[in-house]
């Protein structure tokens, strides 16, 4: 399924304050990872279910995406739809989503896995979901109810967490592992998130590497975190480290990744700084053969 | 507690059968008993993370908790050694609220100093939780509210603090609520030279009338009189 996924090259994931920075440095991106949630129609949040449909074209986001896809290959990115809800999907959240991947038109789209929402509240955050098979028949059921609306392909990824979730039966690789085989997702491999966990939970992150499929890592992230009180956190604040440019070099050497992404939130340096991290993860993709 | 071998990750308590036992309905798992069980875990879950004085009824009585959601009280040690690390989370979701409030409020930042600023969004974080797709918005919008409801006991002691964080509050609200009209009258500090003035006399301030309009999607605004 993602052999035919066209090669991506590096690119970053949009953030509004990036729109001027993008079309003047329009060369040294490939293609733009677009956070769905903030293209949704209703910006209070309400009143979604049932109202959702094609985007306005007319509509903030409506013009927003249509001029970014104009000039980019989008890549649809969620947040919300907490794949690892036991009581199943948020529909309205489900057809803005769906809306945004039909107006987007991409070769895949992607979704964290992750529980965000429960009982009617929403964490704003991404929990972890057990190391488990209930959670893998949990998030498998979930995901084919998406399916059943986006017939896109869906890539997977992998998250940080500080709490240890005791009702696990698995490792965290053996859970992926596991996730990608009964789902037949792909996986977008957070590379900082997997060095984030690998420095707070004290394992090799390179031998975890090992042990996921390589022919389902089809897009990485990375960008630099900080730390506090004794703990990495996965702040998408600083530079990438060279931890992290280490772990790229081995992904890259391992799997047939199709495009990268740098993924910056917080610290918003002037645009022209992200530059080099860009051309730098270019390189490491050429020098494998990946681009 | 007991811990996994292979894994170092504590045993499972009061847990659910693998997956091989669960029927092949349609919808996988639904009807099974173990995914009510799981959902309740979960609605517990997000409670803990959002909500301190939960936690803090977790700490000291938990048997009460999990039988409120329909847990069995057998988990008690289980919930309670994750109490550190949910309490961890909580607090940097906070951290992670003020950061998206301090990008989407400039203004306020600059008038109260990134400390105070600090030091109140993560007073008023417990007291709201924002829902929605756009959540750094929902929650920039009510801290401008509520740092300018608090009257008696106000975090903000400067008249010219509150005029900054009042103007920015009401064009956050406008973008969020997408309103198309605002009127409204701001206390405007006037540094009047006065040669009879004392040192600590406080500084003279005039009613000042502000219009803003939202016009395609553009905010605008203008002092009237």
């Amino acid at each position: 399924m993602f052999t035919n996924i066209p090669v991506l090259g590096v690119g970053l994931g949009y953030r509004e304050p990036f729109k001027a920075g993008l079309f003047l440095h329009r060369k040294a991106i490939d293609f733009l990872e677009v956070t769905a949630d903030h293209f949704f129609g209703d910006s209070s949040g309400t009143a979604t279910v049932g109202k959702t449909g094609p985007i306005s074209p007319t509509s903030d986001a409506g013009r927003d995406l249509a001029l970014l896809k104009a000039h980019f290959p989008l890549i649809p990115h969620g947040l919300n739809l907490s794949l690892g809800s036991a009581e199943g999907l948020d529909s309205g959240y489900l057809h803005q989503l769906a809306a945004v991947i039909e107006a987007v038109d991409p070769p895949y789209w992607s979704e964290h896995i992750a529980l965000t929402k429960a009982g009617g509240v929403e964490i704003g955050h991404l929990s972890p979901v057990p190391f488990s098979r209930e959670s893998t028949a949990i998030v498998a059921r979930n995901i084919r109810t998406a399916q059943d609306l986006i017939a896109r392909p869906l890539i997977l990824e992998n998250i940080t967490y500080h709490v240890r979730l005791p009702f696990s039966d698995l490792d965290e690789a053996a859970f992926l592992g596991e996730l990608l085989d009964v789902t037949g997702c792909g996986l977008l491999l957070d590379v900082t998130n997997l060095h984030t966990n690998s420095v707070n939970h004290r394992f090799d992150a390179v031998q975890f590497l090992r042990r996921l499929p390589p022919d389902k890592i089809v897009q990485l992230h990375f960008v630099g975190g900080h730390w506090r009180n004794g703990t990495l956190i996965d702040s998408h604040s600083h530079a990438t480290t060279p931890e992290v440019w280490s772990l790229l070099d081995e992904v890259l050497k391992y799997a047939p990744v199709k495009g990268m992404i740098l993924e910056r939130d917080e610290n918003i340096p002037p645009f022209a700084e992200l530059i080099p991290e860009l051309e730098q993860a270019r390189a490491l993709g050429r020098k494998h053969g990946r681009w | 507690m007991v811990n996994d071998s292979e894994n170092g990750l504590p045993a499972n308590v009061g847990w659910a059968p693998c997956p091989s036992d669960l029927p092949q309905t349609k919808d996988g798992l639904e009807g099974h008993p173990t995914t009510g069980h799981i959902a309740a875990q979960q609605r517990l879950l997000v409670r803990l993370y959002t909500d301190e004085s939960l936690r803090d009824r977790m700490a000291s009585s938990p048997n009460e908790v999990l039988v409120e959601y329909g847990l069995a009280p057998d988990e008690a040690s289980t919930w309670q050694a994750m109490l550190a690390d949910i309490g961890l989370f909580a607090e940097s979701l906070h951290i992670k609220r003020c950061a998206e409030a301090r990008v989407l409020l400039p203004m306020a930042l600059a008038a109260l100093g990134r400390k105070t600023f600090n030091e109140l969004f993560l007073n008023f974080a417990s007291t709201f939780l924002p829902t929605g797709h756009r959540k750094p918005h929902a929650d920039s919008v009510a801290f401008g509210a509520w740092l300018l409801s608090r009257r008696s006991d106000s975090p903000v002691k400067e008249l010219w603090q509150r005029d900054i964080i009042e103007f920015e509050h009401i064009s956050r609200s406008m973008l969020f609520r997408r309103i198309g009209l605002i009127t409204r009258c701001l206390g405007h500090v006037v540094h009047l030279w006065n040669p009879n003035a004392t040192p600590n006399q406080p500084p003279s301030t005039r009613r000042t009338r502000y219009v803003w309009w939202s016009w395609r999607s553009q905010l605008h605004w203008r002092r009237v009189w």
